[in-house]
């Protein structure tokens, strides 16, 4: 039975929290609650980059180091802004979404292209 | 109407600004610099002249230049009498002057200590009588400067003065040397370029520099120092390139083995592992048995550092710390020797910054407040007041800075003994500080042992040894869990490497706390003044503060722990040889890459904060706080930030990752976790508890940032080895 594909569910809801995120920058008069985007900028880049070390991790421990790296993120962001210009600068809202969008697709891209090769080895063998 | 109301308005607008467009072509032509030679009043000409014999050696932060200032002055005669304050960079070892009275007869004068205020300036005070026309004064004294990879940093003398109104001061500085010295850098107050001195006399046996005004550093090296470092610059160049091409596999076959015997000596050494079971020797690589040999090293080292000190402690020396001119605080020296005989007595000229730190483990018994210049008291009275509560008696006297004397008494009522006159004590006032002093609780060994002056300071030598041993084993045992081969996932590496990253630094610092607490002496301190040799425990040594070593303990035990934990299979030998060609590329080449080197290691080693380096070293500092500032620093003058305390917690993190990193990023993250745990863990000796309860979160996440830079550092060399442009083997 093939196991239901929760990882890719995940990535899929951070990519839409990210592009909710970004949104909430729009100029248009849109009222938007701000609590997509916490839960955002709490898993969402952290997840993002966790996918990319391709360990097994539970779901809490998932959880907690994802709180902890993007938390991590966030302030690396803020101060490089900071240190750069003396002012919060960098739009938080556009890099982190950003970012979370590299890490998830260069993700995908490792994922599938490690699953053509197996395919091809299947195949051959 | 409208034409006489917009009248009115210029007349308004003339009127308010008539005087300020007046004003603005008079100011500058009546300013104090130019008034006084057209009004006659005083005019200062000061010539300084540094003397150097250049060292030049790896390292010596006690570079002598001999400084010998000249200054002439003229004035109108005087109406009053005027003391003049000189603020100089340096402690003379002579110092007078000649007056000059408008008859033509002149009085040799004493140039007195003002204050032997600790810090950058030293203050001295002489006194022009009503009728002077001016004086020559002559000071001689020794500034030091640092040596460092063959160069010397030295920084300029300078000299202030002070009470002289309306005096215009016109200076220039020389620099005499032998001939073959050049001058290559040169650097203002805050570490910007500034013009390099020139050659304004060239003689056999000297060469004169004129130094431009504003120059506050130079470094001098050997004429012989390009040629030479263009050289070993060459050397490490072809050595890289072999290295890269592989020509070296055959001396690993000497080496190696070499190596594995070292190893395997240490491993002998583990006691713990000889009693495991044959299945748990199984189960866990020898290796971990070590880190965890080294861990109970660690604690052992520091329950036997508090132990000694329980027993032994505390310091029999009754301490008093005298806010005084230096010839009053003598003679206050010798009026409160009848109260206890053996007495040492501290000033701010040895350290008013660590004054927290020191009263906080007891070191101070008596508090002396005397007269001291109004000038020098701010700087003083800062790191002071606050901390006056550590202190069980405090004597006040009537000579004292009356503001200075109401706020003391007024925070601290109980604990205040006022006198007249604190250098001429009466027999009632020795009586009242004697009782205060007996009262006092905690001043004796709870165990009854009493060991005299001298025991006293061959256990304090043994502490200071333990102290740096502590710093490495604790470091070392960190570097073995990084290094020891597991097969752990990284977050699980990562929550241990946290959770024992931060137990060795708190219990190492618990350790410095309760070490200093119980011999009522600290073990070290951050930012003592240099040449204080007897105000800490590391002093005994020679170390000041012990800043220096304290890094090197901590960074080399890292390197040690995590070399012996996986060097046969976590790092490269030949990326090693690479970063150490690389690393020497970097320092010895006479460049902007070897300036910018040197001033980096000029920062940290030498206290010197010149050029480049300086200035990113500040941005990296700004970087850190910011991060900080994000998670709770800095809300509170309480939970004051450290970026030293910060870099330690962050030099953890990268550790973490060993597992997934390729060798040759593997071996700089580990060299690069060294140096940030080294140059962080120096602040151990800080002993300021506060500062590290709000460093710990701020570290984990700027490590975890450089840690996310190492990784993609990681997957580069990854591409490059699957690609075979590099080769790790």
């Amino acid at each position: 039975m093939r196991r239901f594909p929760v990882a890719e569910l995940v990535s899929i809801v951070i990519a839409l929290l990210g592009l909710y995120t970004m949104v909430t920058t729009s100029p248009l008069p849109l009222s938007l609650s701000d609590l997509p985007v916490i839960i955002f900028l709490l898993f969402g880049p952290g997840y993002s980059v966790l996918r990319l070390f391709s360990e097994s991790y539970g779901p809490l421990q998932m959880a907690l180091f994802s709180v902890f790296v993007s938390l991590a993120l966030l302030l690396g962001v803020v101060a490089v802004g900071h240190v750069t210009t003396g002012i919060l600068i960098l739009p938080i809202r556009i890099v982190l979404p950003v970012l979370a969008f590299i890490f998830l697709g260069l993700d995908y891209i490792r994922t599938r292209s490690r699953k053509e090769r197996i395919g091809v080895l299947l195949t051959s063998g | 109407m409208r034409t006489k109301l917009e009248s009115y308005k210029a007349a308004l607008i003339l009127f308010i600004f008539l005087p300020i467009l007046l004003s603005g072509t008079t100011i500058p032509h009546t300013s104090a610099q130019s008034s006084p030679s057209r009004n006659g009043t005083s005019t200062v000409q000061v010539s300084i002249v540094g003397t150097i014999d250049p060292s030049y050696d790896v390292f010596d932060l006690n570079l002598p230049l001999l400084v010998n200032i000249s200054i002439h002055s003229t004035s109108a005669p005087l109406a009053t009498n005027q003391t003049i304050l000189f603020v100089l960079s340096f402690v003379p070892n002579s110092a007078g002057a000649i007056v000059h009275f408008a008859n033509g007869s002149s009085t040799p004068t004493v140039i007195l200590a003002s204050s032997g205020v600790g810090g950058s300036s030293k203050a001295f005070q002489f006194n022009l009588p009503a009728g002077s026309t001016g004086f020559d004064a002559n000071i001689q004294g020794i500034q030091f400067g640092a040596a460092l990879l063959f160069r010397d940093a030295i920084r300029m003398p300078t000299f202030g003065i002070e009470n002289f109104q309306n005096a215009t001061v016109s200076q220039n500085t020389t620099i005499v040397t032998r001939p073959g010295n050049l001058i290559t850098e040169s650097f203002d107050f805050v570490g910007h370029s500034t013009p390099l001195p020139s050659i304004v006399q060239k003689g056999a046996s000297n060469v004169t520099f004129s130094v431009p005004s504003g120059v506050y550093f130079i470094v001098m090296q050997s004429h012989l120092f390009f040629p030479a470092s263009v050289a070993v610059t060459l050397v490490a160049a072809i050595f890289l390139i072999l290295l890269a091409l592989g020509l070296f596999a055959r001396s690993r076959k000497v080496f190696d083995p070499l190596w594995n015997r070292f190893v395997g000596v240490l491993s002998s050494l583990r006691p713990l592992a000889s009693k495991m079971s044959i299945q748990d020797k199984v189960r866990q690589p020898h290796r971990a048995s070590l880190a965890r040999t080294m861990l109970i090293m660690f604690i052992t080292c520091a329950i036997l550092m508090i132990a000694i000190a329980a027993i032994a402690g505390p310091d029999p020396q009754t301490k008093v710390y005298v806010i005084a001119t230096p010839s009053q605080a003598n003679l206050i020296h010798k009026n409160l020797l009848p109260i206890r005989s053996n007495l040492q007595m501290i000033t701010p000229a040895q350290d008013f910054s660590d004054f927290a730190v020191m009263s906080s483990v007891g070191d101070f018994n008596i508090a002396v407040i005397s007269s001291f210049p109004t000038v020098n008291l701010p700087e003083v009275s800062y790191f002071v007041l606050p901390n006056l509560g550590n202190v069980p008696v405090i004597v006040v006297d009537n000579t004292s800075d009356p503001l200075f004397a109401t706020q003391v008494s007024a925070l601290y009522t109980n604990r205040v003994i006022h006198v007249a006159n604190a250098a001429n004590l009466s027999s009632s006032d020795v009586r009242r500080i004697s009782i205060a002093l007996n009262a006092a609780t905690g001043q004796k060994n709870p165990f009854g042992v009493q060991i005299g002056g001298t025991s006293f300071k061959l256990v304090v030598v043994i502490e200071a040894g333990f102290s740096f041993l502590l710093v490495f084993l604790g470091w070392s045992a960190l570097g073995l869990y990084a290094a020891e081969a597991n097969n752990e996932n990284s977050l699980q590496r990562l929550a241990l490497m946290i959770a024992l990253g931060v137990f060795v630094f708190y219990f190492s610092e618990t350790t410095y706390v309760l070490t200093s607490s119980l011999l009522r002496f600290p073990l070290s301190l951050h930012a003592v003044i240099s040449g204080a040799k007897s105000i800490t425990a590391v002093g005994y040594l020679g170390f000041g503060g012990g800043s220096t070593p304290r890094l090197l303990a901590g960074a080399v035990g890292i390197l040690f722990g995590s070399f012996i934990g996986g060097w046969n299979s976590r790092f490269s030998k030949r990326g090693f040889g690479i970063m150490i060609a690389i690393i020497v590329l970097i320092i010895a080449n006479p460049f902007l890459l070897g300036q910018l080197a040197f001033q980096g290691i000029l920062l940290y080693a030498g206290g010197m904060t010149i050029g480049t380096a300086y200035s990113s070293a500040l941005t990296f500092k700004q970087f850190l706080y910011t991060i900080g500032s994000g998670v709770g620093g800095n809300v509170s003058p309480v939970y004051l930030m450290s970026a030293g305390k910060i870099l330690a917690f962050a030099g953890l993190v990268p550790l973490a990752f060993l597992n997934k990193m390729p060798k040759i990023t593997a071996s700089f993250t580990v060299l690069f976790c060294a140096i940030a745990v080294g140059v962080g863990g120096i602040r151990v000796g800080e002993m300021t508890p506060t500062k590290t309860v709000i460093a710990v979160v701020p570290g984990l996440m700027s490590g975890l940032i450089f840690a996310l830079i190492l990784l993609l550092i990681a997957l580069l060399e990854k591409y490059l080895v699957s690609s075979r442009v590099v080769s790790v083997q």
